[in-house]
């Protein structure tokens, strides 16, 4: 049997899509996407293409145990967006999302690092046009704003691999060591994960493209991130500690958040945050824990996203302050979400049990220091994400009193679909964890459902639950901004903005030069009810770039050191 | 029976870790790291035109 390149088929049918007008680009976006599944499934572990590129060995696909399972689960996602977006997405839509899907499979197929950043860099530019393409303005601000967190973080990786290829003579993608070059690589990936405290971008960039845009965008960028931090970078003990940051600073504000798909995105961030931590434990086990959460991640997240999807297409509102009592208008979207919302919660019969049972229980047994703390805060953040996707988005979105009108429109049964498969895939893997952990790295003998594994994760949740009803009044949902760690970059330079103009005055006033002043009262000038109306770019194109700078300058300081 | 003294413990780390979340996050909520939605219009997050959502697939779908 012929072998093709699943992230080829879906790069060439994004040409396709382009051509041919808007009543044939669906349907070939979802048969473009089925034949990537079948040729993806169809990857013989072991398959490696060699190629002379100007007398530099390039391998633009190296189907090994860990890049399979990655390269499955894409396909299979982009098939589901692309039926799930069959009455939605628009040409540029679907095109982008295709070429986002093959760019990401290019990613975790390539064997050498030419061909990671080629396809890395071509991701960049696919997902601006995936999110810019929903036609609002927000949207243009978080592209615009991706793009330019992501040519940064392109730069130091790019400069990190020239210098890696110089140093060794080998471009061939395998372990790196934390050298000079090896942290600017980190670095590069690091970003694309979305570590704390870079991770603000997620947030903006996915709830603000459209639905099923956001459901592509879910599935690439950190995995493939996710990826090349397993491969590259397994055992480097300070991702620990970075994953556990992740993870609780990303339920944080998930329970926090008010827009249900910036909810969920945050959980992206908190879910990345076990991976990277699994990855850090670096062990056979752990490797295969994070490949497993990835895999199970990128599924029942593109079900919740769906699920959100749903609720915002048919009543078009995104604000839990907004919405309530969905449940009779649309109990088949209930159900689908909360199968996607168990999934994630690690409940026993779902694909995010075994998947997190196997990640967390590698962290405990991992050779570092503080390893049960960390094993601790993974179980903590569990708790939020139970109490945020599974308990506080349902309650207030599906149930309870409605604050918003009834739905406007009907569900397409594409849609439906779409969620169906989802759904069942997610089931199928919960009831059948041998689905997933037989295409994982290594064979490791691991029983998910033990009766202590199992007493112990339905402990957890039931008393989860007990302690989020006994708090439900604080859970009334409040028409908030969160601002996060943006709040650094965007608001004190807004804030310092009048002195450094006044600063700037002065220099050329050598007379008028005086001592700057702090006083207390400007520090109230930082409080939400004191901050004038106004557009936010100035402030934030300048936080951009300080925040740029900064992440270069760090960068640097590390690589020296 | 240890997998049953586990499970207490762990639910009881469940429970405590609920109440200490809700009540840190609400806390963090109050602070400069949030403000009302809307208070400054165009902002990245600002979802107010989501009322608009309707029209527009009406609009695309047409």
């Amino acid at each position: 049997m012929v072998e093709m390149h699943p992230g080829l088929i879906l790069l060439a049918a994004a040409l396709v899509v382009s051509a041919v007008g808007r009543r044939l680009a669906a349907p070939v976006g979802v048969g473009a996407a089925a034949i990537a599944v079948l040729a993806a499934s169809g990857l013989s572990e072991g398959t490696v293409w060699h190629h002379d590129f100007y007398g530099i060995e390039v391998i633009p696909l190296r189907a090994d145990s860990l890049a399979l399972p990655f390269a499955i689960v894409f396909t299979v996602v982009a098939l589901l967006a692309m039926i799930y977006g069959w009455a939605t997405m628009n040409p540029t839509e679907i095109a982008a999302a295709l070429a986002t899907a093959g760019a990401g499979i290019g990613v975790v197929l390539a064997g050498d690092l030419l061909t990671l950043f080629m396809f890395w860099e071509l991701k960049v530019i696919t997902v601006v046009v995936l999110i810019a393409a929903r036609g609002r303005a927000a949207s243009s601000a978080a592209a615009t704003r991706y793009l330019r967190v992501h040519l940064v973080a392109g730069v130091v990786l790019l400069g990190g691999v020239i210098w890696w290829a110089v140093r060794t003579g080998s471009l061939v993608f395998d372990e790196i060591s934390l050298s000079g070059p090896g942290w600017l690589i980190l670095i590069g990936f690091a970003v694309c994960a979305a570590v704390v405290p870079l991770h603000a971008w997620l947030a903006d960039a996915y709830p603000t493209a459209s639905i099923a845009a956001t459901v592509v965008l879910s599935a690439y960028t950190t995995k493939s991130a996710v990826y090349a931090l397993a491969r590259g970078f397994s055992g480097v003990e300070l991702l620990v500690w970075v994953g556990v940051a992740m993870a609780v600073v990303g339920v944080v504000f998930a329970i926090l958040e008010d827009d249900i798909r910036r909810l969920l995105s945050y959980h992206i961030v908190s879910q990345v945050g076990f991976m990277v931590t699994a990855i850090g434990i670096g062990t056979a086990a752990a490797i295969n824990g994070a490949t497993a959460h990835a895999t199970a991640h990128v599924l029942y997240k593109a079900l919740l996203l769906m699920g959100a999807g749903a609720v915002v297409y048919a009543t078009g509102r995104s604000r839990t302050s907004q919405l309530g009592g969905l449940s009779r208008a649309m109990p088949m979207v209930v159900v689908l979400y909360l199968v996607g919302a168990l999934s994630i919660s690690g409940v026993a019969g779902f694909s995010g049990f075994p998947a997190k049972e196997l990640a967390v229980a590698s962290v405990g047994g991992g050779d570092i220091t503080g390893a049960t703390a960390a094993q601790w805060l993974l179980k903590f953040a569990s708790v939020g994400t139970f109490a945020s996707v599974a308990l506080k988005l349902p309650a207030l979105t599906f149930f309870g009193a409605a604050r918003g009108p009834a739905p406007a429109r009907q569900i397409p049964i594409t849609m439906y679909a779409a969620m169906g498969a989802g759904a069942v895939a997610n089931v199928a893997i919960g009831v059948r964890p041998r689905l997933l952990l037989d295409r994982l790295p290594t064979t490791e003998a691991f029983n998910a459902y033990t009766s202590a594994k199992v007493i112990e994760s339905t402990a957890l949740l039931a008393a989860t639950m007990l302690g989020v009803w006994l708090m439900r009044s604080r859970l009334v949902p409040k028409a908030i901004t969160n601002l996060d760690t943006d709040v650094v970059y965007r608001e004190l330079p807004m804030a310092l903005a009048p002195r450094l103009r006044r600063l700037a005055a002065d220099i050329g006033r050598p007379d008028r030069i005086r001592r700057p002043q702090i006083h207390t009262a400007d520090l109230g000038a930082l409080a939400p009810e004191r901050l004038a109306p106004g557009p936010v770019a100035p402030g934030w194109l300048l936080g951009a770039t300080i925040a740029g700078t900064m992440v270069l300058v760090l960068g640097t300081a590390v690589v020296m050191r | 029976m240890t997998g049953l003294i586990t499970g207490l413990i762990t639910g009881l780390f469940g429970f405590v870790s609920s109440i200490v979340l809700i009540i840190g996050s609400k806390r963090l909520g109050a602070s400069v790291l949030s403000r009302p939605a809307g208070s400054r219009p165009g902002e990245l997050g600002d979802d107010r035109d989501d009322l608009d959502w309707a029209a527009v697939w009406e609009d695309r779908r047409g």
